[in-house]
């Protein structure tokens, strides 16, 4: 199993593992492992210190601590384990049967649990010892049956949220039965929890038994038990300190390797099962985010350095002679991004997943940036306003804004630029606004922290932003809070936050992807409104060619972290010059013959660490000769206003 | 020429979803009558909210139905028995939307798609094993997949993997629940050609759920278009795509942005929409 193998890789539970079983097996095997008798009496070495006869030394009747700790591991780990048997025959079963048929039986068996959580443990536990005066048994099996219940809430959480899954329905879909669904599918996802559970309530259950043993409430002596060991020495501790140190530290030794063990297990069924999730946003991240260029207009300068040093030899022998780094920006641009280059990973082992992007961005102009998941079009947009996120920077190339380079900034010099001359629009509205606080509340910060102003003037700001986005009733609408909108809305609150700084330049990262076609229509009627009345330049982020054609006039293509071409966007679906650029245009069922297969790429986007020297796209490509692959392709003017970085973009255009 | 029974004939369904004790239902489908017949491909398109996936649902046997019949060759099966139900599972299958959830993380895909051979005791475990190979090639896969687990790979693949997995018994019909709209252009383009070629080979019904009108005109014979839980209307696909008759019909074309930036420009609306009032 992944995850076994997983949970031995981690040097620390391995080790904890190796120990916990080593103090298991030696107790195990005490008759033959152990030196001496536990019970035999040598009154000659009372109280001796460890040597070579007694190893850990003898107590106060002469009798060897090595040997009774080990006899003594029967009686506590015994204890334990009767404890967690009853502590998972129990919890288990009746979680995953009240999270997956929920109904009655949830209902009862939750409420029984809430009244064993109500009740003290070690008063009923000593009573139980009292009454059956049996040793370890009845203890262990009380203490079993009152820590069930968190191990029942556990699982059936876990049965829950795992009866939700595709794959749960999928298998009913197949007509397994209730009872296979549990074993085949929900057990085997949910036993991390189980196991880091059962570790935990294993050592407590220990500590618990000494604690009883210390007290009395345990195996009658002379029968050592670890705990019963403790209340002996502890008795001299005056006299002869030592002898509680063996027996203390081990149960602290076993103790803390079950702590170590549960997390290990943690950890080890968290890197290998939870790396799923939906959607194009996780497989994009996971395979580590393809670069997205925008589009260059600018003819390239000739081939500029990237900056030495910021990158490492790997990086620079794969980012193609930047075309436009260390050029100047265009000037009347209000954003020009050169040559940027990007990389994710700490230093020695990075991947570079936007390489040797450069575009322009007029006053009030609207620009796209298209591309598929993992061509690297977020992280572009991310790194114009610094906010790339852990372990991702930008290793060569500029940014501009106004001609006043980003990169280069600290960060709280960044900080005072985003939101008020460049403001983000996310992709999901729902999930970046605060569900604790009031849509006005959340407003009103972002236009505080844009101009100080008294409290009147900022309602009427708010206000005045929130009918801006064409919300009915802004009055009302300020009080209320996040889950009460439609996504529509709520991305026309997300819109107003982006507008409050009154930026220059709004980035819009699938702006409507999460929305439905209706209601997409809105937002994007709503886009090219504002920026007729307040004249603000986009960049809009898509893989979507019917939300470029609507909201831009010139676009990048990316593939693979380089733009492949850049053009006015109808020129760009028109006569498009790059194999890739005709390719995703062909696949579009817009342009499908019904009863004709659809022209799909064949292969799939390589991960970031695999991409060639040469043409990215090569490898996919119908018109791919060696040359392609022999070396970086520059991304090149074709003519005015459209560049493109292919080699075969003349045989292209058929 | 006689007029046969339908493979499916959904009639007046209305299925409900309780809200607990505070709210009342959900409403979910209202009186929802469909037709589909073997061999064809019935679109079903609507935004969120419209009813399309519960309607696959309900087929499936996973809806609240609380009125009106779903017939399966003739026979009345949503409120089939269990074991009935299990039976029918070899005839009806799906696919669903989201390629990263529809498969087991902790299982190889041997594992996973052997499953409804094993569980129909249709294959011992070394034919069951040959079959998944078979599969596996069938949908573009090379065969060493059977030992990896569903994280080793990409959407598009596993987007082919629960292809395998709801073809594997060779159904008569599969719902396919918005199995594209989670993969990029390009890949989309291969799973919908993938099933094309799949539907040619073994003569399977497809119930082909999606948002998207394109991709819904694209791959149907007929269309219904579901708007808050109920049909407003259906008909053959390029009918209803070059001549819807119902304005919300009309209104779900005219929203979808068009690639052609020419054709987009005169689509557009005049810019300053209305306030929007809906919650």
């Amino acid at each position: 199993m992944r995850s076994v193998r997983a949970f031995f890789r981690q040097p620390v539970a391995a080790t904890a593992f190796a120990v916990a079983a080593a103090i298991i097996l030696a107790s195990v095997f005490a008759n033959v492992v152990a030196p001496h008798d536990p019970l035999a009496q040598d009154l000659r070495s009372a109280n001796a210190l460890p040597g070579a006869e007694h190893w850990l030394g003898a107590d106060t009747l002469g009798r060897d601590i090595c040997s009774r700790l080990l006899y003594g591991g029967r009686i506590t780990l015994t204890g334990a384990l009767i404890a967690v048997a009853v502590f998972v025959a129990l919890g288990v079963p009746a979680g995953l049967l009240a999270g997956y048929r929920r109904g009655l039986f949830d209902l009862v068996a939750s409420r029984v649990v809430e009244v064993m959580f109500a009740i003290p443990v070690m008063i009923i536990v000593m009573v139980v010892v009292s009454v059956f005066s049996s040793g370890v048994t009845a203890s262990m099996l009380t203490i079993g049956i009152l820590g069930s219940g968190s191990l029942f809430r556990v699982v059936r959480g876990q049965t829950m949220a795992a009866a939700q899954e595709l794959y749960v329905k999928a298998a009913r879909s197949e007509g397994l039965r209730a009872r296979s669904i549990l074993r085949r599918h929900i057990l085997p996802n949910i036993w991390g929890p189980v196991i880091v559970q059962t570790t935990l309530f294993s050592a407590g259950a220990i500590l618990t038994e000494s604690g009883l043993a210390f007290l009395g409430f345990s195996v009658q002596p002379p029968a050592p038990s670890w705990g019963s060991m403790i209340g002996e020495a502890s008795r001299y501790i005056s006299a002869h300190p030592w002898q509680l140190i063996p027996p203390g530290v081990l149960i602290g030794v076993i103790v803390m390797c079950l702590g170590l063990i549960g997390d290990g297990v943690r950890d080890a069924v968290s890197r290998t099962d939870t790396v799923r999730r939906p959607g194009r946003r996780a497989g994009s991240r996971r395979r580590g985010q393809a670069g997205r260029p925008a589009a260059p207009a600018v003819p390239a300068a000739p081939a500029a350095l990237s900056r030495p040093g910021a990158a490492s030899p790997d990086a620079a022998s794969r980012t193609p002679a930047s075309t436009g780094a260390g050029a100047d920006p265009q000037p009347d641009a209000i954003l020009s991004v050169r040559g940027l280059t990007v990389a994710f990973g700490r230093a020695d082992s990075q991947t570079v997943v936007v390489q040797d992007v450069s575009f322009d961005v007029g006053p009030g102009e609207s620009v796209g940036v298209v591309g598929e998941s993992g061509s690297g079009k977020t992280v572009v947009a991310r790194s114009v306003i610094g906010l790339l996120g852990r372990g991702g920077r930008v290793i060569s190339g500029q940014v501009f804004f106004d001609g006043q380079e980003l990169t280069a900034l600290p960060p709280a010099a960044l900080a005072k630029i985003r939101g008020r001359d460049i403001a983000l629009i996310p992709q999901e509205p729902t999930t970046t606004l605060d569900p604790a606080f009031t849509i006005g509340k959340q407003i009103a910060e972002v236009v505080r922290r844009h101009d100080r102003r008294p409290r009147a003037e900022v309602r009427a700001r708010v206000i005045e932003l929130l009918s801006l986005v064409g919300l009915a009733e802004p009055e009302t609408l300020v009080g209320r809070y996040p889950h009460e909108l439609s996504g529509g809305m709520a991305q026309r609150v997300g819109i107003a936050l982006a507008l409050a700084g009154r930026p220059r330049l709004l980035i819009a990262d699938e702006p409507t992807t999460a929305l439905d076609v209706t209601v997409q229509q809105q937002i994007l009627d709503l886009l090219r409104d504002l920026q007729d009345r307040l004249g603000m330049a986009i960049l809009v982020v898509t893989h979507d060619w019917g939300v470029l054609a609507d909201l831009t006039e010139r676009a990048g293509v990316m593939y693979a972290g380089q733009v492949v071409e850049s053009a006015p966007i109808e020129d760009l679906y028109h006569r498009p010059l790059s194999p890739y650029t005709r390719a995703l245009i062909a696949a579009n069922p817009h342009n499908a013959t019904k009863g004709e297969p659809l022209p799909s790429i064949p292969g799939q986007v390589l991960a970031p660490a695999d991409w060639p020297i040469g043409c990215h796209f090569a490898p996919r490509c119908a018109l791919a000769t060696p040359e392609c692959s022999a070396g970086p392709v520059e991304l090149r003017p074709a003519e005015p206003g459209h560049s493109v970085r292919c080699l075969h973009s003349a045989s292209a255009v058929v | 020429m006689t007029v046969s029974e339908p493979l499916v004939r959904v009639e007046e369904l209305t299925v409900d979803y309780p809200r607990g004790r505070r709210l009342p239902p959900l409403r979910a489908l209202d009186r929802v009558s469909v037709t589909i017949s073997q061999g064809e491909t019935l679109g079903l398109v609507g935004e969120s909210g419209s009813g399309k996936s519960t309607l696959g649902d309900a087929i499936l046997g996973f809806a609240p139905a609380v009125a009106g019949a779903v017939y399966y060759r003739g026979e009345e099966i949503l409120h089939a028995r269990p074991k009935r139900r299990r039976e029918l599972t070899r005839q009806i299958q799906v696919i669903f939307q989201n390629p990263y959830g529809s498969l087991n993380p902790a299982k190889t895909i041997g594992e996973t798609l052997a499953e409804p051979l094993r569980f129909h005791r249709l294959a011992g475990a070394a034919a069951a094993r040959e079959k998944v190979a078979e599969w596996l090639e069938l949908v573009g896969m090379a065969p060493e997949a059977m030992k990896l687990y569903p994280s080793e790979f990409s959407g598009g693949q596993r987007q082919r993997i629960a292809i395998a997995r709801a073809l594997i018994l060779e159904p008569e019909l599969v719902v396919c629940d918005e199995v594209v709209s989670a993969l990029d252009l390009s890949v989309q383009a291969q799973i919908l050609n993938l099933l094309t070629s799949l539907k040619e080979r073994l003569g399977v019904t497809y119930l082909f759920i999606t948002h998207d009108m394109a991709v819904v005109e694209y791959m149907s014979d007929r269309i219904a278009v579901l708007h808050r839980g109920g049909v407003v209307e259906q008909g053959e696909a390029s009918r209803i795509a070059a001549n819807p008759a119902d304005p919300y019909t009309q209104a779900l074309i005219a929203a979808a942005p068009v690639p052609d930036p020419a054709v987009q420009r005169q689509r557009r609306r005049p810019t300053r929409p209305e306030p929007t009032t809906r919650n």
